[in-house]
C-alpha cells in the first residue's frame, strides 16, 4: 500500500467550548477498506467523523483529502423521511446523480441487496428498526460516494440481527470495495469488519495504536486464535490497567 | 378501541341533546317567540330556509368569499411562513406584523374595510386579515420543528436547496399546515359573517341574518347562524379528510 494514496486528515483540532475533543490530530485512512475507530465513549469518535462529513467545521486544519469528495453517511440514527416510502427515500439522494432509468435499476438493487423488495413501498414508520437501518445502508451505498462513513451503525441492535446487517454490510462493501471509515465501541465488531482498526485514547483524541489485518473475511463467524489475540492487544490499549 | 369510539359518540350526542334542552328551556321561561323561539319552531324555520332559492346564492357567495380569501391567505402564509422560519431576520420582520393582526379586534378591520372596498370585497379582506396570521404562525412553527437531522443528512448527500424546502420543509409543515388551515377557518368563517352583516352585500349568510335581525325574525336568524355552524363544520370535517389523505404516513 503506497503511502500517498492515503486518505490523510492531518492537524485538526476542535474543542467545544472548554472540551478539547481533537487537538493536532492526524490520521490516514486505507483506501477501499473498510477502516475501523475504537475508542472510549465521548473520545471524539462522531466528531472526527462530522469534521470528515463537513458537518463540523473545524478550529485548525492542515492536509484534508476528503474536501470535495462525495461522502454518504450511515448515522447512529436511521435519518429517514418519514413521508417517504423506502424506494423513495433512497430516489431522494440519487436525484441528482443518475437519469430515470438508471436511478431505478440502481433503487432497485440495493433494495434487493438488503432484501427488502417486498417493503419497498413501505413508509418508515411501518418498518422495524433493522428494517430502517437497512433503508439507511442502502440509501448510503447507493449513493455514488468515494467514502462511507458509519457511526456505530449497528448501536442498540441485538445480536441476530446485528449478525445480519453485518454481513449485509460485508456484502455492500465486497461489491465495490468503497472506502469505509467505520466507528464503534465495540471491539469484536472491529475485529471481524475491519482491514485496519485505529484504536484512539480518550479526549484530546489521539491515535494509541492501528491493527492490519487486510486479509479479512467479514462477519458471520466466531473470531480465530489470531483475531481473540488482537483483540486482547486492542482492549489493553484502550483499559491499559487490566 | 371501538367501545371508545361509540362512548365518544354517545357523550358528543348528550352535548347536542343538552344544549337543545336548555335552548328549549330558556324559551319556555322567556314565553316569546320574539325573544327565543324553541328549537321546534327554528327547525321548520331552517328546513325552509334550505329549500328556499335565496339560500343556495348565499351560502355559495359566502363560501366562495371564505375560500378566495382562504387561497391568498394560505399562499402568502406559506411562502412567508417558510421564509420567516428558517431566517431570524424575516421572523423578526413579520412578527410585528403577525401581532398586531391577531391582536386587533376584528371589528376595526371591518370598519376600515367598509370605507376602503366595495361591499363584496370587505368579506374577502375580513378572510384574509382572519385567517392569514393563523396559518402563517402554523407554518413557522412547522418549519421550526423540522428535524435538523434530516437537514444535515440532506447536505452531506448534497441536494438541492430547492429539493430541500420541496421535499423536506413542505412535507415538515403539512401537519401543522392543516392545524392551521382547521383553526383559521373556524375564526374565518365568524369574521366573514360579521362582515358581511356590516357590509350588507347582495347575497351572504351574514346579509340574511342582518336581515332577519331588522325584521326582528328570530327563528330566521337563528336558523342562518346553525346554517353558517353546519357550513364551518362542513368545511373542518373536510379539511380532517384531507389531512387524512395527504399524512398518509403517519
Amino acid at each position: 500500500m503506497e503511502i500517498n494514496k492515503y486518505l490523510k486528515l492531518e492537524h485538526v483540532s476542535k474543542s467545544f467550548g472548554e472540551l478539547n475533543v481533537l487537538n493536532n490530530f492526524s490520521v490516514e485512512f486505507v483506501p477501499g477498506r473498510l477502516n475501523c475507530i475504537l475508542g472510549p465513549s465521548g473520545c471524539g469518535k462522531t466528531t472526527l467523523l462530522n469534521l470528515i462529513a463537513g458537518i463540523t467545521a473545524p478550529d485548525q486544519m492542515g492536509t484534508n483529502n476528503f474536501e470535495n469528495r462525495k461522502i454518504s453517511y450511515i448515522f447512529q440514527d436511521d435519518r429517514l423521511l418519514p413521508w417517504k416510502t423506502v424506494k423513495d427515500n433512497i430516489r431522494f439522494v440519487l436525484h441528482m446523480h443518475f437519469n430515470g432509468e438508471e436511478m431505478e435499476n440502481a433503487i432497485a438493487r440495493y433494495i434487493k441487496l438488503i432484501e427488502l423488495e417486498n417493503f419497498k413501498d413501505y413508509y418508515p414508520l411501518q418498518l422495524s428498526g433493522g428494517m430502517k437501518r437497512r433503508v439507511s445502508i442502502a440509501r448510503a451505498f447507493s449513493y455514488p460516494s468515494e467514502v462511507v462513513l458509519l457511526d456505530e451503525p449497528f448501536k442498540g441492535i441485538d445480536i441476530s440481527l446485528k449478525q445480519s446487517l453485518m454481513l449485509s454490510l460485508r456484502m455492500l462493501w465486497e461489491n465495490e470495495h468503497r472506502t469505509l471509515i467505520y466507528v464503534t465501541h465495540d471491539i469484536d465488531e472491529a475485529v471481524l469488519m475491519g482491514h485496519r482498526i485505529y484504536v484512539l485514547s480518550s479526549r484530546p483524541a489521539r491515535v494509541i495504536g492501528h491493527f492490519d489485518q487486510f486479509e479479512n473475511s467479514g462477519p458471520g463467524r466466531a473470531l480465530s486464535p489470531s483475531e481473540n489475540e488482537l483483540k486482547e492487544k486492542i482492549r489493553r490499549l484502550l483499559i491499559p490497567d487490566s | 378501541m371501538k367501545t371508545s369510539f361509540t362512548r365518544n359518540k354517545y357523550f358528543t350526542a348528550g352535548s347536542v341533546v343538552f344544549m337543545l334542552a336548555v335552548w328549549k328551556v330558556l324559551s319556555m321561561i322567556m314565553k316569546s317567540s320574539y325573544l327565543l323561539p324553541p328549537p321546534e319552531e327554528v327547525a321548520i324555520d331552517l328546513y325552509t330556509i334550505i329549500f328556499s332559492e335565496d339560500f343556495i346564492y348565499a351560502v355559495s357567495a359566502t363560501v366562495a368569499r371564505g375560500l378566495f380569501g382562504f387561497i391568498i391567505a394560505l399562499v402568502v402564509a406559506i411562502i412567508t411562513g417558510i421564509f420567516a422560519g428558517t431566517s431570524p431576520n424575516v421572523f423578526s420582520f413579520l412578527k410585528p406584523i403577525l401581532v398586531v393582526l391577531r391582536s386587533t379586534p376584528v371589528i376595526a378591520f371591518i370598519l376600515l374595510a367598509l370605507i376602503w372596498f366595495s361591499n363584496q370585497w370587505v368579506p374577502v379582506f375580513i378572510a384574509i386579515i382572519t385567517m392569514y396570521p393563523v396559518i402563517c404562525l402554523n407554518v413557522i412553527e412547522g418549519v421550526k420543528e423540522v428535524d435538523k437531522r434530516l437537514i444535515e443528512m440532506a447536505g452531506i448527500y448534497r441536494i438541492e436547496k430547492s429539493r430541500i424546502y420541496r421535499e423536506l420543509y413542505v412535507p415538515s409543515i403539512i401537519p401543522f399546515l392543516f392545524s392551521g388551515m382547521s383553526t383559521a377557518f373556524g375564526f374565518g368563517w365568524k369574521a366573514i359573517i360579521i362582515g358581511e352583516v356590516l357590509s350588507q352585500p347582495k347575497f351572504g349568510i351574514g346579509t340574511r341574518i342582518e336581515y332577519a335581525h331588522a325584521y326582528l325574525l328570530v327563528g330566521n336568524l337563528i336558523a342562518w347562524t346553525i346554517a353558517a355552524v353546519l357550513i364551518s363544520y362542513f368545511f373542518d370535517k373536510i379539511i380532517g379528510l384531507f389531512e387524512r389523505k395527504i399524512v398518509r404516513w403517519k
